[in-house]
């Protein structure tokens, strides 16, 4: 013991004990009285094979699900279809742009997953490149997924109003709701920061499309710079109709004021003249007072035609203006609608079974599964090493 | 728990050697230590039934049996007392004599250690349990159970010089 003084006290009291270990001298009698009082305990034949087969089918159905379930027959086909499509939205040339503001189409609030779809331009043709101006209109989809379908309802519209906007339509039933909306464009990213915080992570989705309208801008631009040109055209007709009629009308005068004077002379000389003289005097006051009456009447005509011309050119000149005023309108709306961004907000029931799919990466299913797998190998290894775990 | 003959079979003749040991290092008297492990096994055995398995050691089980079946010898007064006089005789093994002076060793310094201290050391040592086991079987946090343990070979260890100086 003195020699080995490396040995720790551990190594001495674990010797010690090993040491201290033996049976009883009648070890086989007491053992054989014990194994006599042992209950009775059915014997099971030993399961040949150990192999976890029901966790391993567990685990089969679940990589199975998992696979299925991420395959693109069916998840993205939604989004590829509407895309491929073309879409149905219009813009109406002659109505106000406050009446042509179509949102989207919302129908793709209904499928699971949003889509971002290509904005319809309002020309067919395109605009020259040269033309760099861009006069941007968004479009906002959202899809809310929630627990109580009319009380965010009612928060998105108290949210639309508190920004200013204005809600176009709203409906909400048990499983889902809808919302038709406008707000200034410059509200839209704090806007969206509210909406997220309605439907938290991946229960809020989102879809912004914006579409330039420098095709619409170019077009209402075309078409006031050629009312404007009409518009002067016609003023100068006018000018110059009333100039012509003017000198019409003056020479006349002067073909009557001339008239009018020699018969003034002639009838001061009948009174002095002779027989033969007055004849002559009378014969020709009468051929004067017909060359009068004859120029009065050219002079009603010229004054009636004048009339009509002026009439008409005014209505037209009434009409252009209006028309330009019109142009200036839509130019004024188009404006307006750019800084406005109209949006639709999808609401959508959502049971706690789909938070959880929502949440958790993979099918559902397939943790469940997974679980079950768990737990049966769980209790394959108690019902196989009980043994080992009791000794 | 259904156990069984072969299982029991096997556990008797893993567990018996501990257990009968420790009786003995205790009670220092063969027949009492044999009544005791008799005794002991034909209560497992009736008990089977209760015992959990799950999360329980069979072997501590066993041993809290054993000792409660100590307690109630010890409260029957028929030994007058835990004390007895060392009798190396009941000890002897036919090892060598450095493994004997081992054991008489250990013995006397045990005997200068707390009863608890003892009882931790012949519990950890000869029944080989787990600090676990030993505090589910003294009514004792685990990690109690390691400072104790801890403490008492500290002490044993400075008696175990003390004594090869001496």
């Amino acid at each position: 013991m003195d020699t080995n003084n490396r040995k720790t006290i551990e190594d001495i009291l674990t010797k010690w004990g090993k040491g201290a270990h033996t049976n009883p001298a009648n070890n086989s009698a007491l053992k054989s009285e014990v194994m006599s009082k042992v209950p009775y305990v059915e014997y099971k034949a030993p399961i040949k094979t150990p192999y976890p087969w029901l966790s391993i089918a567990f685990a089969g159905v679940a990589i199975l699900v998992f696979f299925v379930n991420i395959s693109p027959g069916e998840k993205m086909l939604p989004k590829i279809l509407p895309a491929i499509l073309p879409s149905e939205r219009s813009v109406d040339i002659a109505s106000p742009l406050e009446e042509q503001a179509v949102a989207p189409s919302h129908s793709s609030n209904s499928s699971k997953d949003s889509y971002v779809s290509m904005p319809t331009t309002y020309v067919s043709g395109g605009s020259p490149i040269t033309d760099k101006r861009e006069f941007l209109k968004t479009y906002y989809n959202a899809n809310i997924k929630t627990r109580n379908v009319s009380d965010t309802k009612n928060k998105v519209e108290l949210i639309v109003r508190g920004f200013g906007g204005r809600v176009d339509s709203s409906s909400a039933g048990e499983k889902n709701g809808y919302i038709s909306f406008a707000i200034p464009a410059e509200q839209l990213s704090i806007f969206k920061e509210q909406m997220k915080s309605l439907g938290l992570g991946k229960l809020y989705t989102e879809e912004l499309s914006s579409e330039n309208l420098l095709p619409q801008k170019q077009y209402i631009e075309g078409e006031k710079a050629q009312t404007e040109k009409t518009l002067t055209s016609l003023k100068n007709d006018r000018a110059q109709i009333i100039k012509n009629h003017n000198q019409i009308v003056n020479s006349y005068q002067l073909r009557i004021n001339d008239i009018n004077k020699e018969i003034a002379v002639l009838e001061f000389e009948w009174q002095s003249a002779g027989m033969e003289r007055r004849a002559q005097i009378t014969a020709r006051i009468n051929v004067l007072q017909n060359e009068k009456s004859s120029v009065l009447a050219y002079l009603a005509k010229e004054n009636s035609d004048y009339q009509n011309k002026i009439y008409s050119l005014d209505s037209q000149i009434k009409y252009s203006q209006m028309n330009l005023e019109s142009l200036k309108k839509q130019d004024q709306n188009l404006v307006d609608n750019v800084a406005t961004v109209n949006g639709t907000i999808g609401l959508s029931w959502v049971s706690l079974w789909q938070i959880a799919d929502i949440y958790i990466p993979g099918p559902l299913l397939a943790w469940i599964l997974i679980l079950g797998g768990a737990l049966a190998y769980i209790r394959h290894r108690r019902r196989y090493l009980d043994i080992g775990a009791i000794t | 728990m259904n156990l069984n003959k072969d299982e029991i079979s096997k556990l008797w003749d893993s567990i018996t050697p501990k257990l009968y040991g420790y009786l003995l290092n205790v009670l220092k008297d063969k027949r009492v230590a044999e009544d005791i492990l008799q005794t002991t096994w034909l209560k497992a055995m009736e008990n089977l039934g209760s015992f959990g398995g799950r999360g329980d050691n069979f072997s501590a089980w066993l041993f809290a049996i054993a000792r409660n079946e100590m307690r109630m010898h010890w409260r029957k007064g028929n030994q007058g007392g835990r004390e007895i006089a060392y009798d190396p005789s009941l000890h002897d093994h036919g090892e060598n004599d450095q493994s004997g002076e081992n054991k008489i060793l250990v013995d006397q310094i045990l005997d200068k250690l707390s009863e608890e201290e003892q009882d931790l050391i012949r519990l950890r040592y000869i029944a080989e349990l787990t600090p676990d086991d030993i505090g589910k079987l003294l009514k004792l946090n685990s990690v109690n159970v390691r400072v104790k343990i801890h403490r008492a070979l500290a002490r044993a260890r400075v008696l175990i010089k003390d004594q090869i100086h001496q």
